[in-house]
């Protein structure tokens, strides 16, 4: 049971809010749309996905007690709505992963345009597990601390360790074991 | 680029940058625009309101489902359209050639190109089967028209030694697929090309009796290989004052299914039909809608098709019977 007292006071969004996140909107929509492609390989899902965050910080905003923490909580809705992109996914094409071969909503050219090595690295990140996917593209490309991501991942810094240990050892296989 | 470190970081960051703020689609920040239930309405009113939606869906799913295997038939006011038919084999008519920096946008534009004669066509269609293994080419959509694979699309491109040249005039064949495939004969204008990264997007209209054209969608095609001479393959369309959003496009459905989006228009009759190739057709619901960037469903619909689907909403009635349609792509 829930008491009142227990449930934090909530307001309205405002136009405090309004202009907030209309100016956080504008410095890093881009780069959380990039994370998210990271995370789901598809241009327009992951604006949807960027979307819906921007939307729930709008809806927190009242709430958020450190305001500093915005970029962080963001950063949160992205993966956890990456996540969920990525669960739909599964369970539509019964697969353990998703199938890039089908899902990839790239441009037709993109595969293209990207250099043959780069491609390598995606497709052998593509074949990670979530997690191990999730810790790799926020070391190497958010180029977050491993205490950060285990802040932001809500797992341990062991768990992280292990999980960008193991991810990077697979991409170093998938590539012939280049080091 | 020695270490794994530097591979991983650069592809990453390759991958990130290929994205800039001009490939993002215009969007506006959330704003206060609804004023919240208060506290203790909000509580409930949000699983009370899921409470109530779950029973009525799983009423209308046993209903249809019962509908369905007692007459064969799927339920609701579902009526077969008439199969149109295959244009004639006249010699095939290439459009003006539309590729490069063409019509940016879906506006009406005196440039629009006008049907002059039907185009030989011949199509293959989407496989009963989704078959990945005979996809060496990532299309990373879900292809719905001419080519069902990609296999059938490179037959084309090194075998068909330059027959039906419409394959690669995009703007040509988003053309054919609305009158030959969907069978919106009424459409007989390219209003306008734009080309991105994405892809090819083709405004499809028609001249109203003063001689004015108008877009009823726009296409989303892209091409289906690598190489230059790859033939267009139609996709999908983008969202104008008629979307289809549910379900999500490429998902695996089955039947029944809800199928919606959204419209902007007054006194609205969306007609929802599933294909899965020019014979095999059905029209699914009728909901009338209206509004402002209003949500519309048609709740849950049967449906017998199986395999690549293309859904179609199209709604019209006041110039003609098609004034404007949208297309999505899913598959069994």
């Amino acid at each position: 049971m829930v008491r009142n007292s227990d449930v934090p006071a909530r307001h309205a969004p405002t136009d405090d809010a309004d202009a907030a996140v209309a100016a956080l909107f504008a410095s890093h929509r881009l780069s959380m749309v990039r994370l998210a492609l990271l995370l789901v390989d598809d241009l327009e899902t992951g604006e949807d996905v960027v979307q819906d965050a921007f939307a729930a910080l709008h809806r927190r905003w009242p709430a958020l007690a450190d305001r500093e923490a915005a970029i962080s909580y963001l950063r949160s809705c992205v993966l956890n709505g990456s996540r969920s992109v990525l669960r739909r996914r599964r369970t539509v094409r019964r697969n353990p992963y998703p199938d890039a071969n089908r899902m990839t909503v790239e441009p037709a050219d993109g595969r293209v345009l990207l250099a043959e090595e780069h491609r390598a690295v995606l497709a052998a990140l593509r074949l990670l597990p979530r997690r191990q996917r999730e810790v790799i593209v926020l070391r190497y490309w958010a180029e977050l601390t491993e205490a950060q991501i285990a802040t932001e991942l809500g797992i341990s810094l062991g768990a992280v360790k292990s999980n960008a240990f193991h991810g990077r050892q697979a991409i170093a296989a998938a590539l012939g074991g280049a080091e | 680029m020695n270490t794994i470190d530097d591979r991983i970081t650069a592809a990453l960051r390759a991958q990130a940058d290929s994205v800039t703020a001009a490939d993002l689609a215009p969007a506006v920040p959330p704003a206060s625009r609804v004023v919240p239930l208060d506290r203790a309405r909000s509580r409930w009113a949000v699983p009370l309101l899921a409470a109530v939606l779950v029973g009525i869906l799983a009423i209308a799913t046993v209903t249809a489902v019962q509908l369905s295997r007692s007459t064969g038939h799927p339920a609701g006011p579902a009526t077969q359209l008439p199969v149109q038919p295959t244009p004639s084999s006249t010699a095939p008519t290439p459009a003006p050639s539309q590729s490069g920096p063409a019509a940016s946008s879906a506006v009406p534009s005196p440039s629009a190109t006008q049907l002059s004669s039907p185009p030989a066509i011949s199509a293959t269609p989407p496989s009963r089967v989704p078959s990945v293994a005979a996809d060496d080419f990532k299309l990373g959509y879900q292809p719905l028209w001419p080519f069902g694979n990609y296999a059938a699309a490179e037959h084309w491109r090194t075998t068909a030694g330059g027959s039906q040249p419409w394959h690669l005039d995009a703007g040509q064949t988003a053309l054919n697929f609305t009158r030959s495939y969907l069978g919106f004969t009424e459409m007989t204008l390219v209003t306008g090309t734009r080309t991105d990264s994405r892809g090819a997007h083709v405004g499809i209209g028609y001249s109203d009796p003063n001689g004015q054209s108008h877009t009823a969608a726009t296409l989303h095609l892209v091409r289906y290989g690598a190489a230059p001479d790859s033939p267009w393959e139609v996709v999908g369309s983008d969202d104008t004052t008629l979307s289809l959003e549910q379900p999500a496009y490429g998902s695996r459905v089955s039947s029944p299914m809800a199928i919606g989006g959204h419209i902007t228009g007054v006194d609205e009759n969306i007609v929802v039909s599933v294909l899965a190739g020019q014979s095999d057709r059905s029209t699914v619901a009728r909901v009338p809608a209206g509004g402002d960037h209003a949500a519309w469903t048609t709740g849950p619909v049967a449906f017998s098709q199986r395999g690549v689907l293309t859904l179609v909403a199209s709604t019209g009635g006041h110039l003609q019977q098609v004034e404007r349609f949208a297309i999505h792509g899913v598959h069994t």
